[in-house]
């Protein structure tokens, strides 16, 4: 009897089963995908690296050391004792050094094409799905034609184009002074990643644009859309509290694949050398200046091709392991 | 009971709504009149595809493409919705009236939380900041019944049972304190004691807040539980309109009739339940006459042949019971007792 008397007594907080988020649930799935808590791990190392680049590298980017050329790995400078941890390139300047400044470059002209590109796409999408009829077909007619287009050789006329003329674009001054504190470079350099970042996100919008367009196509049709309506939402209310929140998984999927891509494309504009120019070190035009004594010397190129091929590898996988956590058809 | 002498709080005249569809015009609500009395409950049947959610929706001005208010008025407080644009009726929708969906389940957005979502109704209409609106929104859960208000507002709506998601959406409803709160088959997808439980909120909360409730259902159960008034409708017009009790003791309309006599009965068995033969007609395609005439059994007893050449218009038949048949009615539309017609026929 007395144990019948205290399943009765239990009070409704006792028998309430811990809920957890939609965020943690993701957070539990994604843990469970290895290799991209790996790639996380090696994203947030090498981000710690770029962070930290004032700090750890021992040389100025510019500096030369005169006599001291393609120096190996490790070698000491014989006037002030630092160590060119990963040597010397073919002006003496220190690899290391150069190396995590670059990826500073690298990696913010990446996240911040991303950044430009996934919103406007979002944007995009949102409106021509939402709204749909003819300015639906105007808006995805010019994605489509855009996409025809092959996109590296506009690029290359584009950048080109944009970094003879200093004038063509002005761009703010306190845009060049964000940028520049970001990356650390002075507003002349800026200029030209800033640059970089609107050209490529100027092409990486149209992927996002259509992929949310889909989703928003699909949203449409629920039922808590007409409720929103229903109780008073105009419609720019509901495409960004409704429409939006709703398709942000594939949008963020994409836009980890999107980094990925980022930074590869703008080391394929700078290995053509079109990209941010020497002095200023990005990982592309590092890996082009090895390109004479690629052959002699192979880990000079593989220096600067490694991170680039980590970054992108372990984007991807992220981007992998966010999709499955993402989807909620794989309940787990 | 509806008190005659009262100033309708909604007055709809001759609404016409079709859909242009690539099959033909579907004429969904073809010329329905109805007025909805502050405070009452009104109850709306009819078969799936009559066009009960159609006449809410056009009430809403929520049809969309290929959907078009063809016709009619819409008088709501004195201003007509259908010459309304969509900034004033933006600000009717939630803070005027409001709707109750179906599945509440669906109608709720995944991504937010219960209290966020009550919040937004506040926000649009009341501009109440997030702090104040998710006060409120407690308040409103308690109000509706929840249980452990504080913790199911920050529930999302996969979290909670379709009864608690019900009640989420009628306390979105009652936000504002609608004059009117349109539900739509609001216990359809819900188990039969959530029904009830749900039912007796509606009820209490018309009671405290003094909304009109236009109730849309094809369960006469519930109207006979909830409503005063009701209107019946079929294939896009209503066909009789009463007070509840007059309407299930006495239907005088053939397709009423029909209807309540296909409801089983608690302790009563049958072989075999009363039915209605054939289904409704196709809405591009509506017969000339009577939209009922060709399942109409009456028509058939009575030898009647106006059924199918002329529509008949909704008269009253009696003091507030209005009908749309031709048994009590004569070419002229004035009243005409089935008894007179009963006796011409048995004269030939």
């Amino acid at each position: 009897m007395s144990a019948n008397m205290k399943v009765a007594e239990l009070t409704g907080e006792e028998i309430t089963i811990q809920e957890r988020t939609p965020f943690q649930i993701v957070m539990m799935r994604f843990r469970k995908h290895r290799l991209a808590m790996a790639a996380l791990v090696v994203i947030t190392l090498i981000f710690m690296l770029t962070l930290f680049a004032p700090y750890l590298a021992n040389f100025e980017v510019t500096e030369i050391s005169v006599g001291d050329y393609f120096l190996p790995f490790g070698a000491v400078d014989e006037d002030t004792g630092r160590v060119h941890y990963l040597g010397t390139d073919n002006i003496g300047r220190d690899y290391f050094s150069r190396l995590i400044f670059a990826g500073r470059v690298s990696l913010t002209v990446a996240l911040i094409s991303v950044l430009i590109s996934e919103t406007t796409g979002v944007i995009i999408g949102a409106i021509s799905g939402y709204y749909g009829g003819a300015l639906d077909n105007v808006l995805m007619r010019f994605v489509e034609f855009m996409l025809t287009i092959p996109s590296l050789p506009l690029l290359l006329i584009i950048s080109s184009m944009l970094l003879a003329n200093e004038d063509l674009i002005p761009i703010p001054a306190i845009v060049l002074n964000t940028f520049g504190k970001i990356m650390l470079l002075n507003p002349r350099d800026t200029r030209s990643a800033v640059l970089i970042i609107m050209v490529l996100a100027g092409f990486g919008w149209l992927g996002s644009a259509q992929l949310m367009r889909g989703m928003v196509l699909q949203i449409k049709q629920q039922t808590f859309v007409e409720a929103a309506r229903s109780l008073g939402a105009s419609n720019t209310w509901i495409i960004f509290k409704h429409m939006i929140p709703n398709a942000m998984a594939p949008i963020i999927v994409s836009a980890s694949l999107g980094l990925a891509g980022y930074v590869v494309a703008e080391a394929a504009l700078a290995f053509l050398g079109f990209g941010i120019q020497d002095p200023v070190p990005t990982w592309g035009n590092m890996l082009s200046a090895t390109q004479t004594f690629m052959m002699d010397k192979p880990w000079l190129p593989l220096v600067p091709g490694l991170p680039i091929f980590i970054c992108s590898l372990s984007f991807n996988y992220i981007g992998d392991g966010l999709r499955d956590a993402l989807d909620p058809r794989l309940k787990m | 009971m509806a008190d005659n002498n009262k100033k309708p709080l909604l007055e709809i005249r001759n609404l016409k709504t079709y859909f242009y569809t690539e099959d033909g015009v579907v004429k969904a609500v073809d010329g329905v009149d109805l007025e909805v009395y502050p405070g009452e409950v009104l109850g709306l049947v009819g078969e799936s595809g009559c066009g009960k959610s159609v006449t809410s929706l056009a009430i809403m001005r929520l049809i969309s493409k290929p959907g078009k208010i063809v016709d009619g008025e819409i008088i709501f407080d004195g201003r007509d919705l259908v010459k309304l644009g969509e900034p004033e009726l933006m600000k009717i929708r939630g803070n005027r009236i409001s709707m109750i969906f179906q599945q509440p389940q669906s109608a709720l957005n995944p991504v937010f939380r219960v209290a966020d979502q009550i919040g937004e109704v506040l926000e649009v209409h009341q501009s109440l900041g997030k702090r104040a609106g998710d006060a409120r929104a407690i308040e409103l859960l308690k109000l509706v019944g929840m249980p452990d208000a504080e913790s199911r507002a920050k529930s999302f709506p996969h979290e909670l049972s379709g009864g608690q998601a019900q009640r989420v959406m009628i306390a979105m409803g009652l936000a504002c304190v609608p004059d009117m709160l349109i539900a739509d088959e609001p216990t359809t997808a819900l188990d039969v004691t959530i029904q009830a439980q749900i039912l007796n909120l509606i009820r209490d909360m018309r009671e405290k807040f003094g909304s009109s409730v236009i109730l849309i259902t094809h369960d006469l159960g519930v109207i006979a539980e909830m409503a005063e008034r009701v209107a019946v409708m079929y294939a896009g017009e209503i066909v009789e309109q009463a007070d509840v009790i007059p309407l299930f003791q006495k239907p005088i309309h053939p397709y009423t009739k029909g209807l309540i006599g296909s409801i089983p009965v608690l302790g009563r068995v049958r072989d075999q339940l009363d039915v209605i033969p054939g289904s409704v007609p196709n809405l591009v395609n509506l017969p000339p006459g009577c939209r009922f005439a060709p399942r109409c059994q009456a028509r058939k007893e009575y030898n009647l042949s106006i059924c199918t050449e002329k529509r008949p218009a909704l008269h009253d038949f009696e003091p507030g019971h209005k009908v749309r048949c031709w048994l009590y009615q004569d070419d002229e539309q004035h009243v005409a007792p089935l008894k007179a017609k009963k006796t011409a026929k048995e004269k030939k």
